[in-house]
């Protein structure tokens, strides 16, 4: 198996770009610049075919190919890959993997996300419910969302966070709400980082293939920001995942598997 | 007689090498033509466009019968006739062109069962070789080109 370094090239590359424009205040039009979230079509290749094509923010277009492959059931660990090449102008992301026969699985659907996002995964697959367990305290969810914001670097962008009950361990951002869980998805494969039984953060709706994506990375909280979808809520419920929405520092709702959310006299038990 | 794996290394670093060395030319450079030869950079890629997808066909009918090599001799004329075919494509798909040619030639070398690639056949430029030695020996052309862009990439920043 060859080294990581020589497996990845790492895409840099900012979030996004300033822009000059004319702007109103205080009665008065002048000129601002202003900074503005880059998108791009990205092109997925696999094997030198391609498979798909998403908008998606162009900066660690190697991670979110790991993480997408990932959460599509199409590899298990960052390994399974034999290279990952994201070309110069970042519309496009090459993955080889040792597995050379592999074909793209059938079903693609478009998801509901605003970015464009795509999934083959038959949601109305049978699951089995979630096993891993954590808990965190309301107020403790409320301060990690608060935290969350806090590190938001480009207005416009949604992010993404994989949590123990007290710190956010990585962050992902883009404009695609289902691009910044598989961008976790990849980093936490890239660099071992477990995701069972920890705390998925997101500032985008729950929709149901976000929902699975979480299924995918046996998260068994997921908060967000926003809120969840009816979709999300009922298989939330059948797969035993605790969703939780519009969390704020001093509010939220719980919607299912409410008993992990504890209120703050409770004792905090928590996978760290 | 190399290993599939040693091949795939081999292209995969030399096409890497060929293509960074497109990286630092303004649109200008890489159409102006008498810079490597008579040719233009943009002809050269053409030009090792048109060999991946030979080698491709030729690969994939290793121990077969190629008809359509019957006569040819692969000289300097098949090479010219080769780019002139491609001189009317915007850049870009001249670069893409070359970027497909090569996933299908990699993915050719992935999918080829050892046993194939073991056995010996004939280059179009007719010297006898294993079939995983004719993958290899396409890495050597991306590197002689890349050399020739490289060579002219320097001559460039010099006038700069």
């Amino acid at each position: 198996m060859r080294a990581a370094d020589d497996r990845q090239e790492v895409s840099g590359g900012s979030l996004s770009e300033e822009i000059a424009v004319r702007r109103w205040e205080n009665g008065r039009l002048r000129g601002a610049t202003t900074s503005v979230v880059r998108e791009a079509r990205v092109r997925l290749h696999v094997n030198g075919v391609e498979w798909l094509s998403l908008l998606a923010t162009p900066r660690e277009l190697d991670m979110l190919a790991i993480g997408f492959l990932a959460a599509e059931g199409v590899i298990r660990a960052a390994e399974d890959a034999r290279r990952v090449v994201v070309c110069p102008s970042g519309t496009c992301v090459e993955v080889w993997l040792w597995d050379a026969a592999a074909t793209r699985p059938s079903g693609l659907t478009l998801t509901s996300g605003c970015g464009g996002g795509i999934t083959f995964a038959d949601l109305s697959a049978e699951q089995q419910p979630m096993t891993a367990d954590a808990r965190a305290t309301a107020r403790q969810l409320g301060r990690l969302m608060f935290q969350l914001q806090e590190r938001e670097r480009t207005r416009g962008l949604h992010t993404a966070a994989l949590c123990d009950s007290e710190r956010l361990l990585v962050v992902a951002e883009d404009v695609g709400r289902h691009n910044t869980l598989d961008k976790l998805l990849g980093r936490c494969l890239t660099e071992g980082i477990a995701t069972e039984g920890r705390i998925l953060l997101t500032t985008g709706r729950v929709s149901a293939e976000m929902l699975n994506k979480a299924m995918r990375m046996k998260t068994p909280i997921v908060a967000s920001r926003s809120s969840p979808t009816t979709l999300s809520v009922a298989l939330a419920e059948a797969w035993n995942v605790t969703l939780v929405g519009y969390v704020r520092r001093d509010s939220l709702n719980v919607y299912t598997a409410q008993a992990r959310v504890l209120d703050d006299a409770e004792e905090v038990g928590i996978n760290a | 007689m190399r290993s599939r794996d040693d091949a795939w290394i081999a292209l995969d670093r030399s096409f890497k090498t060929f293509m960074d060395s497109l990286g630092h030319l303004t649109e200008e450079e890489l159409t102006a033509s008498d810079v490597v030869g008579r040719w233009s950079v943009k002809d050269v890629v053409a030009h090792v466009w048109s060999w991946v997808d030979e080698a491709v066909q030729t690969a994939k009918a290793w121990q077969g019968k190629r008809p359509w090599q019957e006569g040819v001799g692969y000289d300097d004329g098949w090479n010219e006739k080769q780019v002139q075919s491609r001189a009317a494509l915007p850049l870009i798909n001249v670069v893409d062109g070359l970027t497909g040619a090569h996933r299908r030639f990699m993915h050719l070398l992935d999918m080829t069962e050892d046993a194939e690639l073991a056995k010996v056949g004939k280059a179009p430029w007719d010297e006898e070789m294993t079939l995983v030695d004719f993958f290899y020996s396409m890495a050597g052309h991306y590197q002689e080109h890349a050399v020739d862009l490289k060579n002219y990439q320097e001559r460039c920043l010099e006038c700069d």
